[in-house]
């Protein structure tokens, strides 16, 4: 039987992903000019530095969201704004690379030295059985995936997540082969033919015909919001003679493709598995499909300073109208009633998961939970704390369906 | 005296004098006499399976229950005449499909596709519950480790009359097994020791067993022998509290020790109570089982609590509806034994 190492192609995404393996530095615009230059009479002119505009990228985020804010002009100011959100959007799908020096560090070091980087990722110290590897890297500007592929060929890693955050463990077979394909990674993890029966009841009935399990993972970079996890559609096995071994068809949610957010997702790993039945005894397989996610692009806020404070009517967020009611502080415990109501308008869009977060004036996080989408419940915070407290909602802005195709060749049939 | 009732009585399990029907069947090996009881004799015209429960737990002496499955209305006919539990248990499978299963004691469970095909030995059963086969190739590995080794399981579930009170088993030991094709079939065995101590008493256990993948592998196992240790019961005292709510603290005989039962409350939805089962030091060297059993039983003769005690305080609590006053029972082992049961399987097909 042949031991040849299974081998990926064709991932692309169907929509365009920015700055996706951008790792050479891009000479950076003078923004000032540039400012200039997009309030300038000439059109053409202001042409130029808009397509001089298009072509900032998130290195210059920050510098740009400052000449936002200074801008007085309101054409230059909208052109900047449309620049920021497209750089924000290109990072939440392709988040920018990153930088890291380790030397003779345990995992955990790695995990908080990529957290130092930015990508948030904690490092799992070995376990009882296990070597405590060190790791030693100098990474510049690079892809964290491609950081990690690095450090998982010293020695091997697996990523888990657990309570929403990501993690980095040792593992047996670690992460040797993967596709990335901007924030994404895709991998197969085994390849299982499976048959039983049941001796107690009567064949045919009891025989379960040999199938072949296809498990396989999507990962997205930590620092990428997945709204949600969707799965997998169109996906086929060929066995080696061309033989097509359909599984289950499978629909895309309704209201996806629109870019609603059907539920708050908790983990940036997807697992995935493709069952089918073969036809013959085969040596190799191919598998393909797409892989589904909805990723939240851009994030709106609602910031309510002070919870003594409130604002009567409410506020409007998120598709909804939030009103805070009958707040009561001491000491060390402050409780109120925190009520969400849909828009009644003919049409309306729902409201949007949110995340809300309370917060003393020491900048200490008292409380951090799902805002409920309707209905009214008590909030209960505990102390101690300094007044006054702010009360923070998060949503997403908007959303993408990333449909994700893959393709696993040459996987040995056991 | 305050007004305990204080029943106390010893059972002499074997020859099962005790069962409704007479000793009339030969035990071929003596040896497997502690755990070979009576046979039956039933006969039902049309009844529900709870019916059919209570007349064969009535036949017994011990009881047989019903797992609910949402399959109420079938009714069942019986004539059986001198048949063993299991007989009468693939009798009533053969009109609807039912399964045994462990719920603190037998049940006869209405799911499932129901067991034909197993084999007796006095009042347990051995049986494949089913088998398959698979092969792992880790994708992610070096070149070369990929593939892992084929695997063939069989796993085997052994089930106990509900006369035959198992106190603890040992592994199964293989003298045999193998295929059509000739093939030994056999892996290197886990050695025989003693599992935990089996608090609930259960009623059946299941025994995953590897098996060797050969070359040119049969389409069935042509036979499998075996034989597995159990240390069975053989003689139980009881004792009833008529109403456990009117003297707390109340000390009397366990197997092995003294149990005081203390610092309860009892209404007619909750109980919380304290047992302290203080042993001896030794227990006939099996201080590890659980000898002595609580059942609580409520005026409407509903089982409310059955569980085996542990040594030292163990807190009981039941949040439940029932009516009091709440009986006490104790059963407690006096006297138990060892046995190796031996079993042979035929003819149990391998998946392709």
């Amino acid at each position: 039987m042949g031991h040849g190492y299974w081998r990926t192609a064709c991932l692309c995404l169907c929509i365009c992903l920015g700055t996706f393996g951008q790792t050479a530095p891009v000479p950076s615009p003078d923004l000032s000019t540039l400012i200039r230059q997009l309030a300038d009479d000439d059109f053409h002119v202001r042409d130029a530095a808009q397509r001089r505009l298009d072509a900032v990228t998130y290195r210059q985020r920050d510098a740009l969201q400052k000449l936002a804010d200074e801008a007085i002009d309101p054409e230059v100011k909208s052109r900047l704004m449309v620049r920021i959100d497209k750089i924000d959007e290109e990072s939440a799908l392709s988040p920018p690379p990153i930088s890291i020096d380790v030397k003779n560090a345990t995992l955990p070091e790695v995990g908080a030295a990529l957290t130092k980087a930015g990508v948030p990722i904690d490092g799992m110290p070995p376990k009882a059985a296990e070597k405590d590897d060190r790791f030693t890297l100098t990474a510049v500007e690079q892809p964290f995936w491609e950081i990690i592929r690095q450090l998982s060929s010293q020695h091997p890693l697996a990523i888990t997540s657990s309570g929403g955050r990501m993690r980095l463990s040792h593992s047996p077979t670690g992460l040797r082969q993967f596709t990335r394909s901007g924030g994404f990674i895709i991998y197969p993890l085994t390849l299982q033919r499976t048959s039983s029966l049941d001796p107690q009841r009567d064949p045919p009935a009891g025989v379960t015909p040999p199938r072949y399990v296809l498990r396989f993972e999507i990962v997205a970079d930590p620092r990428m919001h997945i709204s949600q996890t969707v799965g997998q559609l169109g996906s086929v096995m060929i066995d080696d003679k061309g033989n097509e071994l359909p599984t289950d068809p499978k629909e895309l949610p309704r209201g996806l493709e629109e870019g609603l957010i059907a539920q708050s997702s908790n983990t940036n790993i997807l697992e995935q598995s493709i069952i089918v039945e073969p036809k013959a005894v085969a040596g190799t397989l191919t598998a393909k499909g797409e892989a589904v996610f909805q990723v939240q692009m851009l994030e709106q806020s609602l910031n309510i300073p002070d919870l003594e404070k409130l604002a009567a009517g409410g506020y409007s967020f998120a598709n909804s109208q939030v009103v805070l009611k009958n707040p009561t502080l001491t000491a060390d415990r402050a409780n109120f009633t925190l009520e969400r109501n849909a828009i009644t308008d003919p049409g309306a869009p729902k409201p949007l998961p949110s995340v809300m977060t309370v917060v003393d004036a020491t900048g200490a996080v008292l409380l951090k939970n799902n805002a409920q989408t309707t209905g009214s419940r008590a909030v209960n915070v505990r102390g101690p704390f300094v007044s006054p407290l702010s009360v923070q909602f998060s949503a997403p802005r908007n959303a993408k369906v990333i449909r994700l195709p893959f393709e696993f060749k040459e996987l040995i049939a056991p | 005296m305050r007004m305990w009732l204080l029943l106390c009585c010893l059972v002499t399990l074997p020859p099962f004098a005790q069962a409704a029907e007479p000793a009339t069947h030969a035990i071929a090996d003596p040896n497997l006499a502690p755990i070979t009881p009576p046979k039956l004799s039933l006969s039902l015209q049309a009844q529900p399976l709870d019916k059919v429960a209570e007349a064969m737990s009535a036949a017994m002496g011990a009881t047989v229950k019903v797992w609910p499955g949402g399959r109420e209305k079938e009714l069942f006919t019986l004539e059986a005449r001198d048949k063993t539990f299991w007989d009468i248990f693939a009798m009533v499978s053969a009109q609807h499909p039912i399964v045994p299963r462990d719920s603190n004691g037998m049940s006869m469970a209405a799911q499932g596709w129901g067991i034909k095909r197993f084999t007796q030995t006095g009042g347990l059963i051995l049986y494949a519950d089913g088998v398959n086969r698979q092969r792992v190739v880790t994708l992610q590995a070096l070149p070369g480790s990929q593939l892992g080794p084929p695997e063939f399981n069989l796993l085997l579930t052994m089930a106990a009359d509900p006369r035959v009170v198992v106190l603890r088993h040992g592994i199964p030991q293989h003298a045999e097994i193998v295929d059509d094709e000739g093939n030994n079939l056999l892996k290197a065995q886990i050695p025989d020791r003693w599992t935990n101590d089996d608090p609930s008493r259960a009623a059946i256990w299941s025994f995953p067993t590897q098996l060797q993948t050969p070359e040119k592998l049969g389409a069935r196992i042509r036979s499998l022998k075996t034989s597995i240790r159990l240390t069975v019961q053989t003689e139980e005292r009881r004792i009833e509290l008529a109403n456990l709510a009117e003297r707390p603290g109340q000390s009397f005989p366990a197997a092995g020790g003294n149990l005081t039962v203390s610092a309860f409350t009892l209404t007619s939805d909750n109980l919380q109570m304290e047992t302290n089962l203080a042993l001896e030091p030794a227990v006939g060297g099996t201080k590890p089982l659980n000898l002595n059993r609580l059942i609580l039983v409520d005026a409407a003769n509903r089982e409310v609590y059955a569980e085996s005690l542990p040594a030292g305080k163990h807190a009981v609590n039941v949040k439940a509806l029932f009516n009091l006053p709440l009986k006490v029972i104790l059963k407690s082992t006096t006297q138990m034994t060892e046995v190796t049961v031996p079993f042979e399987l035929n003819d149990i097909p391998i998946p392709q």
